[in-house]
């Protein structure tokens, strides 16, 4: 019989100051106030600051001027452009890739473990590393052209990234982050397959269900939680990709991020940089709240 | 064993193995690139393996101007970060896992909001912020805002890890003459320290790699990844390579270090919901 | 060194539910007290109070005649069992056992002769230097009770220590937790939902019911004089047969009427029966203390099988009279078929009599 211990209750609360000090009631606040603290001075203050940046000039104005001139600029249009393809692109690839290494490793074969470390390897390397480690596979004398002329494929090397051929740059970013962020979503959904009782899958053997029926009509639908998570991180981070972009097409490919980099680093100016930032923000509430309400009505029913 | 069932493994072995290619090649391509001597880099068409192997293009970047230092001041951030976050987050995480207090969902809803969170969005005003307070262009500034980022973690794998070790052993530490807080650290720290010390890895992992805000906090101390950043558009590319695996090095590390654990902080912690 | 343990007016409360509620109890110097009830009767919570684990909303706790109301567990010289053992894994048992008399700074000597003397007592001295992780979970259940036993608690409280354990070794578990018991006398309070561990085990019984305490008696007591029908249908197995009948009279006096068939009553409770005729009240019978005859006899209870369980020892036959259905248990060598009509006779002097509306018992004088 587990019985809440520790909870809190109203009707000690005016017994004396020691209570206040070191009791079950107050000891889980006190635990919480460092925390409580940090997100208040490096989030909720930063939020603030940045909607002050982007909507009051220094005089203490409100303006939309910031605003105006984010969507004025020349680079906005192809950055929120390239900003969402990215995401588009590369997300639901991640999730196909990332499920497919999920479900091999989830048959638990021999070995099974250390494929599953190696899979998760790039989870400890950044966007910057990634940017640079694809940038010498794909750059012109890189190993890409290099090995495709040694098999006869090519006489001369291609220019995978340049501004004359940005379809291919942008395609060189899509592999160089869809390999370095796959890991991430690989780990969530083996931990949520590993969350499926084997009642499940053997009452779905039993009933007949083997291959792909019993992957998607029994896996998928229990595997939802854990793919409106994945979904989730994904999303929110691929709207902020940025270093794996410069390190490989350099300013070939803006995107929205960078353009916050740029405003606030090359022409000083945090309030568009700030003004870059919130719509970020606001791109990433709306996506997110598209997704809990897409995926959650369908969940719930799954469930019931 | 019959032979479907061969097939099918022989095929389960062959996806899995393309997979580990997919993973390791780009890996080895950056470590043979870094070995490489510098003049090679260019030549074309470029051998898989070297002629020889050399430290030529890697002492070339050790010494390059800039680069001790930023790794020096990489180093301290790092390290100051994981500090500063297990210092802040793991308190929170222990209340969460032992506690049942009002407000708890409340708190554990908020703290995965902070996630949602654009790196810019934080980076931005706090630069601003950092001017007035003195913190700009510091290693503390950059330290505490990869805290910011990395604190949301830390609240979620401590909670895990402290979940993990039953309450009961404090309570029976309690009952046998310890304190509440004797009983913490004589029964659930020593239980949660490997955890623990795989957070502090993790943590130590995310500032190493972080380069946006970074490069948004300094101007002269830089570190490692916002130095390859700022110079990224003027280096050679043999630079850039002995760059891109010398971050990667430290991350893979740790990452095997702490494999055990990724469950705790990326599955455990989304699965719960 | 056996103390006494009083609460007063204990409550406690989990948000707006009411685990523990206004209980008093007097648990004697040295007695072997069962806390016995479903999940969710707050046993676990009060046992949880006694010994500081849990901060009581209002009353007053006292050990041996001290208030310990407002002191950490740690300085009310209780001593526990949990039901997951809380063996500590990072320690030898050698280590466990020690634990407590080493936050007491006890001198080193004392505590190897200690731990020794109390591993011999409960027969570990062999598992000293072992893990946790080494141990089965009955030999990791004896570390759990010599870490309490070598503090020498003036209380010592123990939470279903043997549910954890599989049948045969909670038998033998059982039997030797009494024996220790007799051995070192320490006042002992002890939480069980297993009404079989309860009536073996302990002194006197607590039976307690949404953090009430419904009736506190001997394991014979509250066996044979369920205090209602909750504590009769709880304790047994199976539980006490429960049958409406009205109370008639006749020339011959007063009698019982269940259907057709009328119930002899005791002589001792005519005089108050008198005063309730043609009111309906609950009988209580349990299994053993009915009769079976192969054919329904002149003066017994028409009664069709529905089921019969050889259960080794006995035969239990589930029974239907009217619309009731009734448990008897009978001798195993009785041949009787489902579908066949026996005969029951009502052990007189067993019969338990409840108000029908509270379904307490009727007191008798």
């Amino acid at each position: 019989m587990p019985s809440p211990s520790f909870s809190l209750n109203i009707g000690s609360m005016d017994k004396g100051l020691r209570k206040l000090l070191g009791t079950d009631t107050f000891l889980p606040y006190w635990l919480l106030l460092p925390t409580l603290i940090f997100i208040g001075i490096f989030f909720l203050m930063p939020l603030f600051n940045a909607i002050l940046l982007s909507f009051r000039t220094d005089n203490g104005a409100f303006t939309l001027d910031y605003f105006k001139r984010m969507v004025k600029d020349v680079h906005f249009i192809e950055a929120l452009k390239y900003t969402f393809l990215l995401a588009l692109t590369i997300v639901p690839l991640q999730v196909v890739t990332a499920l497919a290494m999920a479900l091999l490793i989830n048959t638990g074969f021999k070995g099974s473990r250390f494929f599953l470390y190696l899979f998760a390897l790039p989870l400890g390397i950044s966007d910057l590393a990634a940017g640079l480690i694809w940038l010498s596979i794909f750059t012109q004398h890189g190993f890409l052209n290099s090995i495709l002329y040694s098999l006869g494929i090519i006489d001369k090397p291609i220019y995978y990234i340049s501004y004359q051929n940005i379809g291919l740059t942008f395609l060189a970013v899509v592999v160089a982050e869809h390999w370095r962020a796959t890991a991430i979503v690989m780990v969530i959904l083996v931990a949520g397959l590993q969350m499926i009782s084997k009642d499940y899958l053997e009452a779905a053997e039993v009933l007949g269900a083997r291959g792909w029926r019993k992957i998607w009509y029994v896996i998928l639908p229990l595997l939802k939680p854990s793919l409106q998570s994945a979904l989730i991180i994904r999303t929110i981070f691929a709207l902020q990709t940025f270093a794996v972009v410069l390190a490989l097409a350099g300013d070939i490919i803006p995107v929205l991020s960078g353009q916050a980099y740029f405003w606030h680093f090359l022409y000083r100016n945090s309030h568009i940089a700030s003004a870059y930032a919130v719509f970020l923000m606001v791109i990433s509430i709306a996506m997110t709240w598209g997704y809990l309400r897409f995926l959650r009505s369908r969940a719930e029913v799954v469930r019931a | 064993m019959s032979y479907p069932w061969i097939l099918r493994r022989t095929l389960l072995y062959m996806a899995v193995t393309a997979f580990a290619l997919w993973v390791l090649v780009p890996i080895f391509f950056i470590g043979i690139s870094a070995f490489t001597p510098r003049n090679e880099i260019y030549r074309w068409p470029k051998p898989i393996l070297p002629s020889r192997f050399s430290l030529d293009t890697m002492r070339f970047f050790l010494n390059s101007y800039g680069v001790l230092r930023s790794l020096s001041n990489s180093v301290w951030v790092a390290l100051l970060t994981l500090a500063f976050t297990l210092a802040v987050g793991a308190p929170a995480g222990y209340a969460v896992a032992r506690f049942h207090f009002r407000g708890r969902e409340g708190f554990r809803l908020g703290i995965l909001i902070t996630r949602m969170f654009p790196t810019a969005l934080l980076a931005v005003p706090l630069a601003v912020t950092f001017i007035k307070w003195g913190l700009y262009d510091t290693l503390i500034g950059v330290a505490l805002i990869h805290t910011a980022m990395a604190l949301p973690f830390a609240v979620i794998i401590t909670t895990g890890i402290f979940m993990g070790v039953p309450k009961d052993l404090e309570e029976a530490a309690m009952t046998l003459g310890c304190s509440r807080f004797g009983a913490f650290v004589r029964v659930a720290l020593p239980l949660a320290l490997p955890g623990l010390a795989a957070a502090a890895m993790f943590t130590f992992v995310i500032s190493w790699n972080e380069v946006f805000a970074a490069t948004i906090l300094t101007v002269n101390n830089r570190t490692l990844p916002a130095h390859i950043l700022t110079t990224i558009q003027a280096s050679p590319l043999y630079f850039r390579f002995a760059g891109g695996f010398f971050m990667i090095l430290p991350a893979l590390f740790f990452m095997f270090l702490i494999r055990r654990y990724l469950f705790h902080m990326w599955g455990g912690a989304t699965a719960e919901r | 060194m056996a103390a006494e343990i009083r609460l007063e007016n204990v409550r406690k409360t989990f948000g707006k539910v009411v685990a523990v509620k206004d209980l008093n109890l007097v648990v004697n110097p040295g007695e072997f007290l069962v806390l016995l009830g479903p999940s969710g009767c707050g046993k676990t919570t009060t046992l949880r109070c006694i010994a500081g684990l849990e901060r009581v909303d209002q009353g007053r706790v006292y050990i041996g005649g001290r208030d310990v109301t407002e002191l950490p567990p740690a300085k009310r010289g209780i001593a526990m069992v949990f039901q997951s053992y809380a063996v500590f894994p990072h320690m030898t048992v050698a280590q466990n056992i020690a634990f407590g008399l080493r936050m007491r700074h006890t001198p080193k000597e004392e505590i190897r002769k200690a731990v020794r003397e109390v591993a011999e007592l409960l027969q570990i001295d062999e598992l000293l230097n072992r893990y946790p992780s080494q141990l089965s979970g009955g030999q990791r259940q004896r570390v759990a009770v010599a870490r309490a036993l070598v503090m020498r608690p003036e209380v010592l409280l123990m939470d279903e220590p043997l549910s954890n354990l599989d049948a045969l070794l909670r038998l033998q578990m059982r039997a030797e937790l009494k024996k220790l018991h007799r051995e070192v006398g320490t006042t002992t309070v002890y939480v069980t939902h297993d009404q079989i561990e309860a009536l073996s085990l302990g002194d006197r019984i607590a039976v307690m019911r949404e953090g009430e305490i419904v009736q506190l008696d001997t394991p014979s007591e509250v066996y044979d004089k369920p205090a209602n029908v909750f504590v009769g249908g709880f304790i047994g197995t199976p539980p006490m047969n429960f049958i409406r009948a009205e109370v008639g009279a006749s020339d011959g006096g007063v009698y019982l009427a269940v259907g057709d068939f009328t119930v002899e009553v005791r002589e001792e409770w005519r005089e108050r029966l008198a005063e309730m005729v043609g009111q309906t009240v609950i009988l209580g019978i349990r299994a053993e203390n009915i009769e079976v005859r192969p054919t329904p006899e002149e003066g017994t209870l028409a009664a069709k099988v529905v089921v019969s369980e050889p259960l080794g020892a006995q035969q239990l036959l589930t029974v239907q009279v009217g619309s009731d259905i009734l448990k008897v248990a009978t001798s195993p060598d009785l041949p009787v078929r489902p579908g066949q009509t026996i005969g029951l006779v009502l052990t007189k002097e067993k019969i338990r009599l409840f108000d029908e509306a509270t379904g307490e018992a009727i007191r008798f004088q």
